[in-house]
């Protein structure tokens, strides 16, 4: 006879009674933790320390926090600017406010003056330890910027513009030219064309992808598609109006301005980068306990004149 | 490859048949549909077994899910015909056959009383028996899964099976073995249909009461399925009532339905119309007591004729979904197929060929709209010919060839959040054949070799698919089988998702990115079934699927539909275990799947930053353990239905931060003019595993006559009876938790006249 409890117990009936425990004690909790800050990775930090400007900005955002656009209203942080070079620091003021109507973000700004040539930390403290940290070195000097059509291969300004037979521009034709020299890295190539605008719309018009490094030379190029930017200035939907530029009483002044912003030594080489390449955390970074591009900058401009086709 | 390329030529002539020897030819021919007599339904699966007077066996066959069959190589002279199917009476006759003879024999079963223990399986099983990696579904088969009625549904009896694993009960995404949605081909009445699974996932395009037979391969399909690398849904709907208009109509806390047919010309064509539009919007709020913001509708209309040598019909559905994923998020999702199709089946008496063809044309479109008022959206047409000869092979069995053209237009256009607009629109034509061939070598064993090739006309080259399935029954009786398959895949669409959140519902149809290198899968099954007592069978069944060249969404940590695809390859391997115990009036079920999935991708392309050249990760479905317990009683006034089931978690992503990218490159973004694009920094992608899941559904049922053609059937029930707090997903932007529905108790009504 055997007992209750002298049952004999099978192998696979304790295996089976194992595995269901498992099953319903591991199926219990139905809590999980999503976010979970890194002690590493503190802030993010975003700007550019320009020589000349009256102002430095420097987006600071805690990365830990469950706000995914914006920032909490405190920033629970001390940020300064150290010159490396001088051993001088000055603490950044918070400003704390709304941008572009989106969300409000922490701008760390200072009216402090910056000089060329120089190497500067933007740091984070909490509690007075530095958590999170930028380090970079402004241009030595300002990019020199030519544009001589008559003694050199630059090709000029000029209107009207030319089209092909299917109505599109003709890039070589509309296309103006100018060089940069004395820099490391070209950061930004903008141009301001003499035309009224509408308020939206921003003042300089990017032409970063189109610097070209001629390095036997030891200077960069920078090509204008200008009637590409005229089309777009003057009718921004396509297949809109005549395929042509604007006319020359139009322009409120014969020339247009380019601006040249030259990056320091330690400048990315992310020109051509994808958006998915540029956003990754772990690349085009100076920034320690954190994520961000905090770059040294010098900008100069040059006035480049609209001349009439010949 | 020439090699390949040079069978497949032979045996798509047909030169094999030419050279039958005499003797062949001077054998006659059986063939028919066996239908009920009643309604005029196609009976899948009966037996037809030809003998001598003698009672030597000379022939047999099962009727497929036409209800057609055909035994070929019956030599002249006398023989006994006998018809079975379950639950009806057998037919008899006693023919006088010719040499060379092709005789059509077309005959209606009448339902019989009470006459299950009668009936004896003749032919052997295997014709209909186990398969490997196929799963016959019956309309029993999804009744007995308790669903919110009214009625039952196909949805909520796949994701009751070990080898499917769904992310959660809305969304409409069923992952097979390994295999994406994108990967699964669905057909409905021979038409592809891109997404028949509604937003609330006990419910799609195919209700209980209209699926006549399901053929699920969850992997290892002969090559006239191709275009699709993991898994196979072949639904049949039945056809309207040849020989009375019937009716019926239900009502319940989720839908409404309304469903009629009737006889055209009465034993010969019928109609069917049955609709179904949800209730659950209006009145979740009262039963549930919170907000359950989805929508949708079905409507499927067929036109069938039927003679003693044709069958044909026609087939449309249209579907259509709106809601939100996570009720408290604004977003609104919405999708719809619309699919209509023809499909005949025919044989003469000059030919021993039986000619199947079917045509249609799907569209399928899903869009989603964000608080910000930006759009998302895609669409995809499909058009497609396809036609089957199958004929009688010099050896014992069948030969079956047949090809595919078809034409896709694929079009999107994602307006994004800080990221701008993003549009595509592909216009592509392919081609597909494909040679099969059932050998049964001995009375135990059938082999099925197949070989199928696509090509899509703007790439070079094409895909060969070589692919075999076994069958193997040592015993005399239908008992214990092994069945294997092995085989190779290829599929040129795949879909980019938005990997906003798990949840997010989003999918744009494009062609492949690689160019002349589609996606590829290679399966490899081995199964064993076999009755441990009376009326308890086990089965098991293990599986392996390669996965080469997958197009995966890029890591990214923008917040954006990520149209930027990395190349990935991927196996994916487990054990599906089952048991059943059937004895009148109980069923009983328990079913245990393991599964893992892997994929890898060279860091680079992946855009991982975790310090590898080559990186593995478990992707969003490699839910590693399912396990289902079902239990059904049957009795002559009610019926009931228990069902618990499990899985554990699924992997996720965790996050250490937010932040938002500033394009200082160009000075494009100054830190005083924009907020930059939004950004979310995780840890290694999908380390980490939700909580497990599990739930018990439970459902009773009474049918009342009311008259003498008058029923009502009232079903009551409940979903996640102990009200578990099943996690569905995180959204790892916002850090919203959404959970699975809720306790929900319910009482459906349906009437049906007759």
């Amino acid at each position: 006879m055997t007992g209750f409890g002298t049952a004999p117990r099978y192998p696979v009936g304790r295996l089976l009674g194992a595995l269901l425990a498992v099953l319903l004690l591991g199926g219990c909790d139905t809590s999980v933790t999503v976010l979970n800050p890194d002690p590493d990775y503190q802030f993010s930090l975003f700007g550019t320390l320009q020589v000349t400007a009256d102002t430095q900005v420097v987006r600071v955002e805690p990365l830990g926090d469950s706000t995914q656009v914006g920032a909490p209203a405190s920033l629970n942080a001390r940020v300064v600017l150290k010159n490396l070079d001088a051993g001088t620091q000055v603490a950044l003021r918070d400003s704390f406010g709304t941008v572009g109507n989106v969300a409000p973000v922490h701008n760390a700004w200072t009216p402090h003056a910056i000089e060329p040539g120089t190497t500067y930390r933007v740091e984070v403290q909490v509690d007075g330890q530095a958590v999170t940290t930028a380090t970079t070195t402004t241009p030595a000097q300002a990019p020199r910027l030519r544009h001589a059509p008559a003694a050199t291969r630059d090709r000029p300004f000029e209107l009207p513009c030319r089209f092909s037979a299917r109505g599109t521009p003709v890039e070589l034709a509309n296309t103006f030219d100018l060089r940069v020299r004395g820099v490391d890295a070209v950061a930004a190539a903008e141009v301001r064309y003499p035309l009224p605008r509408p308020s939206a719309r921003r003042p300089w018009l990017d032409h970063y992808d189109r610097v070209e490094e001629e390095p036997e030379e030891n200077r960069f190029r920078v090509s204008v598609f200008y009637a590409d930017d005229l089309l777009f200035l003057t009718r921004p939907n396509a297949g809109d109006g005549m395929n042509q530029c604007p006319d020359p009483n139009q322009f409120t002044a014969p020339r247009a301005v380019v601006r040249v912003t030259a990056g320091g030594p330690d400048w990315p080489d992310w020109q051509g980068a994808s958006l998915n390449a540029l956003a990754r955390p772990d690349t085009f970074s100076n920034v320690t306990g954190g994520h961000g591009f905090v770059g040294g900058v010098y900008a100069d401009t040059i006035h480049i004149p609209i001349q009439e086709r010949e | 490859m020439g090699l390949v390329v040079a069978a497949l030529l032979l045996l798509l002539s047909g030169g094999g048949v030419q050279a039958q020897p005499s003797s062949s030819t001077e054998a006659a021919t059986l063939r028919g549909f066996v239908r009920a007599a009643a309604s005029g339904q196609p009976l899948r699966g009966a037996n037809v077994v030809v003998r001598r007077l003698t009672g030597a066996r000379q022939g047999a066959a099962a009727t497929d899910e036409e209800g057609f069959y055909q035994v070929s190589g019956v030599p002249a002279g006398r023989h006994v015909l006998r018809i079975s199917y379950v639950g009806f009476r057998p037919y008899r006759d006693t023919l006088r056959l010719q040499a060379g003879e092709r005789r059509t024999l077309s005959v209606r079963l009448s339902v019989a009383a009470r006459q299950l223990g009668e009936v004896t399986v003749e032919e052997r099983a295997r014709l209909q028996g186990e398969e490997a990696g196929l799963r016959r579904v019956r309309a029993a088969d999804i009744a007995a899964i308790p669903t919110p009625g009214p009625g039952s549904d196909l949805a909520a009896y796949l994701r009751a099976q070990p080898e499917v694993t769904a992310t959660g009960d809305r969304g409409g995404r069923l992952y097979i073995r390994g295999g994406t949605p994108s990967q699964n081909l669905v057909l409905v009445d021979g038409t592809p249909i891109y997404k028949p699974f509604h937003i609330v996932g006990f419910y799609s395009a195919f209700p209980g009461n209209l699926v006549a037979s399901t053929d699920f391969y969850a992997g290892g399909f002969s090559a006239e399925h191709t275009g699709r690398i993991s898994s196979v849904m072949d639904v049949q709907l039945r056809s309207g009532n040849t020989g009375e208009v019937q009716g019926q109509g239900g009502v319940g806390p989720f839908l409404a339905s309304v469903r009629v047919e009737g006889p055209l010309q009465k034993g010969r064509k019928s109609f069917l119309v049955n609709v179904r539009h949800s209730l659950i919007e209006e009145a979740g709020p009262s039963l549930l007591g919170e907000e359950t913001p989805y929508r949708f509708y079905d409507v499927t209309a067929k036109l069938h004729t039927q003679s003693a040598s044709s069958q044909c019909s026609v087939t449309g559905v249209r579907t259509y979904d709106r809601g939100r994923i996570d009720p408290d998020v604004a977003a609104s999702f919405q999708w719809s197929n619309t699919s209509v199709g023809g499909e005949c089946l025919l044989f003469g008496q000059a030919s021993a060929q039986t000619f199947h063809v079917a045509f249609g044309a799907t569209h399928f479109g899903n869009e989603v709209r964000s608080t910000d008022q930006t759009r998302r959206a895609s669409d995809t047409w499909k058009a497609r010919t396809k036609f089957d000869l199958t004929q009688p092979a010099p050896w014992e069995g069948t030969v079956q060839w047949g090809g595919t053209i078809q034409a896709d237009q694929y079009s999107y256009a994602l307006n994004e959040p800080f990221l701008g607009f993003t549009s595509e629109d592909r216009f592509l034509l392919s081609a597909s054949l494909y040679g099969k061939t059932t050998w049964e070598a001995t009375d135990a064993l059938t082999v099925t070799p197949s070989i199928g090739g696509q090509s899509l006309f703007a790439w070079d080259g094409a895909s060969v698919d070589p692919r075999l399935r076994l069958a193997y029954q040592p015993g005399s009786e239908n008992d214990r089988t092994l069945t294997a398959a092995v085989g190779v895949y290829h599929q040129i669409p795949t879909t980019i998702a938005d990997e906003r959140d798990v949840g997010s519902i989003f999918r744009a149809w494009t062609p492949t990115p690689f160019l002349n290198k589609p996606l590829r899968a290679d399966h490899a099954l081995l199964g064993w079934a076999q009755p441990l007592a009376p009326g308890l069978r086990a089965s098991v069944e293990g599986w392996y699927k390669r996965f080469q060249d997958l197009p995966v969404p890029r890591w990214t940590p923008l917040v954006r539909t990520n149209t930027t695809l990395a190349r990935a390859d991927g196996r994916a391997y487990g054990a599906d275990v089952r048991l059943r115990y059937t004895r009148d009036p109980v069923r009983l079920s328990l079913s245990y799947g393991y599964g893992r999935v892997a994929y890898e991708a060279a860091g680079d392309a992946l855009g991982a930053w975790t310090g590898e050249d080559l990186v593995e990760y478990n992707p969003p479905h490699d839910r590693r353990h399912k396990l289902s317990a079902r239990a059904t009683w049957q009795g002559d006034l009610l019926s009931a239905s228990v069902r618990w089931q499990y899985g554990s978690g699924l992997p996720f992503t965790q996050v250490y931060g937010y932040d938002t990218l500033l394009e200082i490159r160009g000075r494009r973004d100054a830190p005083t003019d924009v907020v930059g694009r939004p950004r979310t920094l995780y840890r290694r992608p999908y380390r980490d595993r939700l909580p497990a899941y599990h739930r018990l559904d439970l459902s009773a049922k009474r049918t009342l006559p009311l008259g003498p053609a008058l029923d009502l059937t009232v079903e009551g029930g409940a979903i996640n009876a102990y009200n578990r707090a099943n996690l569905f997903y995180i959204d790892i932007f916002t850090l919203d938790r959404v959970d699975q529905l809720p306790l929900i108790p319910y009482l459906s009504l349906q009437v049906d006249v007759r």
